[in-house]
């Protein structure tokens, strides 16, 4: 039956997405569960699993689309979840004729709230670190283990600057370790920190650019809440073109589909706005500062162990880049006869495309 | 008082979910025995003539009779940073295709995906390099002194460089949704115009190559879709489970996500160079481009041009492509609009029907 109460028409809606939720996870579990690769695990695994059996054989094109579906479930869900919490908030004004816009705003507020101190909370600097062994560790050899997991102890009770430089329990753990067992010991050695100013120095600057990172992504964050927040009241605006019309939304898509062209345009706006430019630069411009601050820090121990690094690596491919280029211009600069002879030759070599 | 528009019961959410599983189960089965051979993309027949550092040079075979066929040969230029198969996609939808059954004898350059080691190629080794090589292999292939270019997005912005600094090499230029003046569509702007060249415009490209060394061409795909996050990342999926137990749609849907997602990076160097002095510096049309230290002089274009843009572009908005008229030497300067967007002026069933057709009539009465 239908209700002209905002509050009844919206907890139902919510409970019906939900379930519809419910429901669409569980198929695609029950779809699939049986498939190799499936075990006991969560709905979600089930599925995640099941997709990756199901499309064993199949197209790369058809594997992704598999998984960007079944990705997609979880990303619209919290998607329409932050949707759904917000009309929420607005209905009960808007059932009393009211302003519900420093309702939505007051929301969208604490939203960005909690989004930023969960992600502060996530973006911790022994998380940070964490990071760093993950990515460091994944290309190096495992000797490497125990000598990123010795400066992730050492910096997990405070900043990792003071742990190579101060006198904090952090260095005290790092002098420990310079003399622990042998197993280590060497690896241990292998960065000569504490050795050198430079190295110092490299480390610091990796240590400032996860601090600017973590702040320029809080900043990019709260900034992409208030423009959601927008796109939520631009789609109330939308809502009450649809009601004015005397038309009806009825399905949980025709909902979905309204929100994410609102949201869409609402954010376009946004996103050319030269604050949201500027803070969306800063967040990237970190990102990449800390990539740079990190990469100079792995060079390092890689020098230390005689193996090529990124940077000797870009001086070959330049030398590479040049000779290449001098040969095309020398071949150019051959008379016009045995250049013409060059061509021929490929055209007898010339094979099938592979696409045919 | 507002009377809520939202009415959605649950007996109607549980015929949804389960009309929507059914359309998933017959899906599934189809997606799952889907192999390479269903999602082919860049399918029609070709022959390799030319390669050089990775790069590769498509002789397409004709699909009509000899005698019908043009005198002068057509090369396409893709972008640098997408895959060539946008001209080739499938076969009812392929302009490499409608080209030749217009008579044209249609030659492509595949730039190839860059290694890092490919990283320092500049836009001097691309043009007075790689094209430059293509183009002469190509005259002397077919014995004459000029060929017909067509560049699609920035490789319309490559040739019209290429063909401003060797006129006595190209015949005839055409441009699809090309980039020339990067500025145009600030003047009466719309959000959804050109965000992608204002977000250029801002980027730190230096230490965004530094870090990256070739640009991932899932950098470049995050920066398109910002153009309609929700929809190009959700919705659209959402949208995909009604055609799912359609093979030949989820074909034509998968095929598209292949050319999408599986394209080139884009080669570090050139990008700097690109986003430097056509993106922010806006030379090509303020006349201060230098490439291999040539100067690049628009004036120079007295050859007859074709510049066709997408109305509904918002990636090349049209003031940015139609602003080429203002800037060339040619008396013979033409202007044709799709009501299309930026991909479907190639791979929509419009341009189907009318984009090759105008490039062959105009060509024609061009004694191409």
């Amino acid at each position: 039956m239908e209700s002209n109460n905002p509050n009844e028409q919206l907890g139902g809606v919510v409970n019906a997405w939900a379930d519809m939720q419910k429901r669409m996870m569980s198929d695609w579990a029950g779809m699939l569960q049986n498939l190799p690769g499936s075990g006991t695990e969560s709905t979600v695994e089930v599925v995640k699993k099941g997709v990756e059996a199901a499309t064993k054989s199949s197209n790369d094109a058809a594997k992704m689309l598999m998984e960007r579906m079944a990705g997609s479930q979880t990303a619209m869900t919290r998607v329409m979840d932050f949707f759904f919490r917000s009309m929420k908030v607005v209905a009960p004004n808007l059932e009393a004729n009211k302003d519900w816009r420093p309702d939505l705003k007051g929301f969208a507020d604490n939203w960005a709230k909690e989004s930023t101190a969960m992600l502060q909370r996530s973006m911790g600097m022994s998380s940070h670190l964490g990071d760093l062994a993950g990515t460091m560790s994944k290309d190096m050899p495992d000797a490497f283990g125990p000598w990123l997991s010795f400066l992730m102890q050492a910096a997990s009770s405070g900043h990792v600057g003071e742990a190579m430089l101060g006198g904090t329990a952090g260095l005290n753990r790092l002098l420990s370790m310079e003399g622990d067992v042998g197993a280590v010991a060497g690896v241990g050695q292998i960065p000569l920190f504490g050795a050198s100013r430079e190295k110092h120095a490299k480390t610091l600057r990796l240590v400032d650019a996860v601090v600017d990172l973590r702040k320029t992504s809080l900043a990019f964050h709260k900034r992409f809440a208030e423009a959601l927040a927008t796109a939520v009241e631009a789609t109330v605006d939308e809502l009450g073109k649809v009601a004015a019309k005397g038309d009806k939304i009825t399905a949980v898509r025709q909902l979905m589909g309204l929100w994410y062209r609102t949201a869409d345009k609402s954010l376009l706006v946004t996103f050319n706005k030269q604050e949201f430019l500027d803070t969306q630069n800063d967040f990237t411009k970190a990102q990449h500062a800390f990539k740079l601050a990190q990469r100079a820090v792995v060079e390092d121990i890689f020098r230390g162990l005689d193996m090529p690094t990124r940077s000797e690596l870009d001086e070959t491919y330049q030398v590479i880049h040049d000779l290449k280029r001098e040969v095309r211009l020398l071949k150019k600069s051959l008379p016009p006869a045995t250049a013409a002879a060059k061509p021929a030759a490929r055209t007898t070599a010339a094979r099938r495309a592979k696409s045919e | 008082m507002f009377s809520f528009p939202i009415q959605i019961l649950p007996a109607d959410v549980a015929a949804e979910t389960a009309a929507l599983n059914a359309k998933l189960t017959k899906g599934i089965s189809n997606l799952t025995k889907m192999t390479d051979d269903d999602i082919d993309i860049g399918s029609t027949p070709k022959d390799v003539i030319f390669e050089q550092d990775g790069i590769e040079v498509y002789h397409y075979h004709a699909l009509v009779e000899q005698a019908k066929i043009m005198k002068t040969p057509l090369l396409i230029v893709p972008p640098l940073i997408n895959g060539y198969e946008v001209a080739d996609l499938q076969p009812d939808r392929s302009l490499v295709r409608n080209l030749l059954n217009q008579g044209i004898d249609v030659y492509l350059n595949n730039w190839g995906y860059p290694r890092q080691v490919d990283k320092y190629r500049t836009i001097d080794d691309y043009i007075n390099g790689y094209l430059d090589d293509t183009v002469d292999f190509i005259r002397q292939h077919h014995g004459v002194d000029k060929i017909a270019l067509l560049g699609i997005c920035q490789g319309g912005a490559m040739s019209t460089t290429y063909a401003a600094l060797n006129p006595d090499k190209i015949s005839h230029l055409v441009l699809t949704v090309t980039p020339i003046d990067f500025d145009a569509y600030k003047a009466n702007h719309k959000p959804h115009e050109g965000l992608m060249f204002t977000m250029g415009a801002e980027a730190d490209v230096e230490q965004m190559v530094a870090v990256h060394g070739n640009v991932p061409a899932t950098v470049l795909n995050e920066s398109f879709m910002m153009a309609s996050p929700f929809i190009l990342n959700y919705g659209k999926y959402a949208d995909v489970i009604d055609i799912l137990d359609d093979r030949q749609a989820v074909q034509n849907f998968l095929r598209m996500e292949k050319w999408l997602f599986g394209g080139p990076d884009a080669g570090g160097q050139m990008f700097k160079e690109f986003v430097r002095d056509f993106l922010k510096a806006n030379k090509l049309v303020k006349g201060t481009l230098e490439v291999g230290g040539r100067k690049v002089d628009l004036k120079n274009l007295t050859i007859p041009i074709l510049n066709i843009f997408a109305e509904k572009d918002h990636i090349v908005p049209p003031p940015c492509t139609v602003a080429l008229g203002k800037h060339v030497g040619s008396k013979d300067y033409t202007e044709f609009a799709i009501a299309t967007g930026h991909i479907g002026i190639y791979t929509g069933g419009l341009s189907q029907k009318v984009l090759a057709p105008t490039v062959g009539k105009w060509m024609r009465e061009r004694n191409a």
